[in-house]
C-alpha cells in the first residue's frame, strides 16, 4: 500500500473532480474535492493536505493565484497543476511559482502514475527533512527543557557542571518554571543516572506522613502501621531524592533531614536500628528562604546544607525569545494528544503571547496553548483563540514599596522604548538628565 | 443475492472464449464461482463523438440501471475503446468497493511496439484486467508490490509482467468466498 496521503482535487468541473476522485480512491488515499480556489483554501485552513491537484482555469480565484496563496501560507503542501492543451505557458508559470508538476489534460493513466511516484518521492525527502529537523530540535532542548535563549544556554551549562558533583542543590525559581524538569536533567546527567529518581512534593504531605514516607516505619510504630515499610531515603539508594517545596517542611523535619544528610544514616520510625543511606539531595522552592531564615521560619544550618549549589531558573518573562519555540512544542504535543490538526499560529497571536507577563510561567503557557488547541476550530491559532488572556497582567513578583513600583515602571517604559532615553523620558514626563540619574542610582539594566 | 460473479459481454463482438477465460480465472484465483451472463447491447449514448471513444463512467451508470438477477458482483467486458474525462483511455473501470466493473479488450490486442500479440497473450491480459478490477470491487486498493494483480498497470507491458495472483497482504484482505463461508 502507498503511504496514506491526504489530497484534494480543485476543479470547477464536476466531471473532472469525480474522475480523479474515483481514480485516487483506488489507491486508498484520503481525498477531498473543491469546486473553487476559495473552497480549497477554506478546507486547507481546517486541516492539512499534502497534495493538491489544481486546475488552472477556474472562475474567481484561478489555479495560479491559488498556487501562490498555498505556497505562501502552506509551503509544505505540494501542488500539481492541471491544464488544458494550449496553456503550456501558464504551466511554465506555475512551475516557477512552486508547482511540483503539471499535467496536460486529458492525460494517460500512467502519466498520472509517474507524477504520483515523483510526488511520493518528494514527500519522502520532506519527511526525511522533518526527521533531521526533529534531531536538530533536540539540540534546542535539553532533557525536555525547551529554550535557546541566553539564560537557558547558561542554565544548560550549569546543569552539566553541577551534575558531575555530588553536592546538594537548591533550585529556586517562580512557580511553573520547570524546577522538577531541571532536577531530572541533573539526575540524568549525573553518575547516579542508573539509580532511582524520586520526587516528593513536601507541600502536599502533612508532617507525620512525610516522616513515615521519607524514613519508613516499623510495624506497630503508630496506629495503622500494620506492616513495616521502607522510606524513600532508603528506596532511593544510590539515586537522587528531589524534595519540591522544601520551604514548606516543619522545623522537626528539617532537623531529621539535616541529620540524615550529615550522617548518611537514618532510623525507621519506631526503630533504633541505624540504616545506611546513599542519595543525592536536590531541593526546590519558590520561597525566598533567606527571608524565611530572618523570620525564623527556616533553619539556617539546614539551609546551608541544602544550598551547597544554587540553580536559579529564570521566569518566562525574562526569556521571551523562547516563547515561539515553546508554543510550537506545546501545539505539537496537544495536537497529537487531541488528534486535532492545529499546527500553525498567526504572527499577531505570537506577538500577544510574547507581550504577556506569564506569572504562571511555562506551566501557564502550556495550559493556555492546550486550551487554545482544544477549542480551536481551525488548524491555525489566532489572536481570538487567546482572547481570554489579559495583556496587562501583573507578574507575581509585584514590587511592594513605592520605590520598587517606580523603578519597575521606569524599567518597563525603557524596555518598551528599547532604551531610547529621550523618548522614555518624554513618556515618563521627566527630563533626560533625571532619567539617567535614576538609572544610575537604581542600577537599572537592559533586560536580556 | 447470489454469491456469484457475473461476467457480462457488452456487444456481439466480444469473443466467447475471452469470457470463458475470464470466468475460469476468477474461479481459479479468487475461488468465487463465476457465470457468463447473456449479452447486453453496447449503449451507444456512451459514445463521445469528439474523442471517438466510449465514456467508461456513462457505461458504468448504464450498467447500474440493469437487472442482473441478483449477482453480487458484475464484470462487464467490451471490445470498444474507453476513456474517462481526465484520461485519454482506460483499460478498465470499477467502483471501489461497489458491485460493477468494466474492462475493455480494445487495447489488449496490440503490443507497445505495434506488433500483434498471440491470442493466448490477449486472453491472459483480459483475465488479469478482470481480476484487477474485480479486486477493486472487493475493496482492494492499488498495491506497491509488483508481484501482485492489484499493482497498477498504466501501459500494456505492465499487464504482461504482473502475476494473476494477489500478494499475501492483499490476499489477506480479500473477503472469503462463499465456498469457504
Amino acid at each position: 500500500m502507498e503511504p496514506k496521503l491526504r489530497l484534494m482535487i480543485v476543479d470547477d468541473e464536476l466531471i473532472v473532480r469525480e474522475s480523479l476522485l474515483y481514480w485516487f480512491r483506488k489507491y486508498g488515499y484520503e481525498i477531498e474535492t473543491a469546486a473553487s480556489g476559495a473552497e480549497a483554501l477554506e478546507k486547507i485552513e481546517q486541516k492539512p493536505f499534502q497534495l493538491l491537484f489544481v486546475d488552472i482555469k477556474m472562475p474567481g480565484m484561478d489555479g495560479l493565484e491559488l498556487l501562490e496563496r498555498v505556497k505562501k501560507e502552506y509551503p509544505d503542501t505540494l501542488v500539481v497543476i492541471i491544464t488544458a492543451h494550449g496553456s503550456i505557458e501558464s504551466a511554465a508559470r506555475a512551475m516557477r511559482a512552486g508547482a511540483s508538476d503539471y499535467l496536460l489534460k486529458p492525460f494517460k493513466p500512467d502519466q498520472l502514475s509517474l507524477v504520483m511516484e515523483k510526488i511520493l518521492s518528494q514527500q519522502k525527502i520532506a519527511s526525511d527533512y522533518h526527521y533531521v529537523k526533529g534531531c536538530l530540535d533536540q539540540i534546542t532542548r535539553f532533557d525536555n527543557i525547551i529554550g535557546q535563549s541566553p539564560p537557558m544556554e547558561k542554565l544548560y551549562t550549569l546543569i552539566l557542571e553541577v551534575a558531575q558533583s555530588d553536592a546538594s542543590i537548591l533550585i529556586t525559581g517562580e512557580t511553573g518554571t520547570g524546577k522538577e524538569l531541571v532536577a531530572k536533567a541533573i539526575h540524568a546527567k549525573s553518575l547516579r543516572a542508573q539509580h532511582p529518581f524520586i520526587a516528593i512534593n513536601c507541600g502536599a504531605l502533612p508532617d507525620t506522613l512525610m516522616e513515615s514516607e521519607l524514613f519508613g516505619h516499623k510495624k506497630g510504630a503508630f496506629t495503622g502501621a500494620d506492616h513495616s515499610r521502607k522510606g524513600f531515603l532508603e528506596v532511593v539508594s544510590g539515586g537522587t531524592l528531589f524534595l519540591d517545596e522544601i520551604g514548606d517542611i516543619s522545623a522537626k523535619m528539617q532537623v531529621d533531614l539535616l541529620r540524615a544528610l550529615d550522617d548518611k544514616t537514618i532510623f525507621n520510625v519506631g526503630s533504633e536500628i541505624p540504616i545506611k543511606v546513599d542519595f543525592r539531595l536536590i531541593s526546590a522552592t519558590r520561597k525566598d528562604l533567606e527571608k524565611c531564615i530572618q523570620q525564623g521560619e527556616f533553619r539556617e544550618d539546614f539551609f546551608y546544607r541544602i544550598n551547597v549549589i544554587r540553580v536559579h531558573l529564570p521566569p518566562l518573562r525574562e526569556r521571551k525569545d523562547d516563547i515561539p519555540l515553546l508554543v510550537d512544542h506545546f501545539m505539537e504535543k496537544y495536537s497529537h494528544e487531541t488528534t486535532k490538526h492545529v499546527d500553525r499560529i498567526k504572527s499577531d497571536a505570537i506577538a500577544l503571547l510574547t507581550s504577556y507577563d506569564w506569572p504562571g510561567n511555562v506551566r501557564e503557557l502550556k495550559n493556555v496553548v492546550e486550551r487554545a488547541v482544544v477549542l480551536s476550530k481551525s488548524r491555525t491559532l489566532t489572536v481570538e483563540d487567546f482572547s481570554f488572556l489579559r495583556p496587562a497582567h501583573t507578574s507575581q513578583s509585584t514590587p511592594q514599596t513605592l520605590k520598587e513600583v517606580e523603578e519597575a515602571h521606569i524599567l518597563k517604559v525603557l524596555d518598551e522604548q528599547n532604551w531610547q532615553i529621550t523618548r522614555s523620558a518624554e513618556i515618563l514626563g521627566i527630563n533626560r538628565v533625571s532619567l539617567h540619574k535614576i538609572i544610575k542610582r537604581s542600577n537599572l539594566k537592559k533586560r536580556a | 443475492m447470489k454469491e456469484h460473479i457475473g461476467v457480462v459481454p457488452l456487444g456481439e463482438e466480444v469473443p466467447a472464449l475471452a469470457l470463458e477465460v475470464i470466468a475460469a480465472n476468477i474461479t481459479e484465483y479468487y475461488k468465487w464461482p463465476a457465470d457468463i451472463l447473456p449479452l447486453e447491447p453496447v449503449p451507444e449514448s456512451a459514445f463521445d463523438e469528439v474523442r471517438m471513444k466510449y465514456n467508461a463512467g456513462i457505461l458504468i451508470n448504464m450498467l447500474d440501471a440493469l437487472d442482473f438477477g441478483g449477482y453480487s458482483k458484475i464484470v462487464a467486458v467490451i471490445s470498444r475503446d474507453m476513456f474517462i474525462p481526465i484520461f485519454n483511455y482506460v483499460f478498465g473501470q470499477a467502483v471501489q468497493g461497489g458491485h460493477l466493473a468494466l474492462i475493455s479488450l480494445y487495447r489488449l490486442n496490440r503490443n507497445a511496439d505495434g506488433s500483434t500479440p498471440s491470442t493466448s497473450l490477449i486472453f491472459e491480459r483480459a483475465a488479469k484486467l478482470a481480476l484487477h478490477e474485480l479486486g477493486h470491487l472487493f475493496n482492494l486498493f492499488h498495491c506497491n508490490e509488483t508481484k501482485c494483480i492489484m499493482h497498477f498497470s498504466g501501459v500494456i507491458e505492465d499487464l504482461n509482467t504482473i502475476p494473476f495472483y494477489l500478494c499475501r497482504d492483499c490476499a489477506r484482505r480479500l473477503p472469503r468466498s462463499p465456498d469457504f463461508s
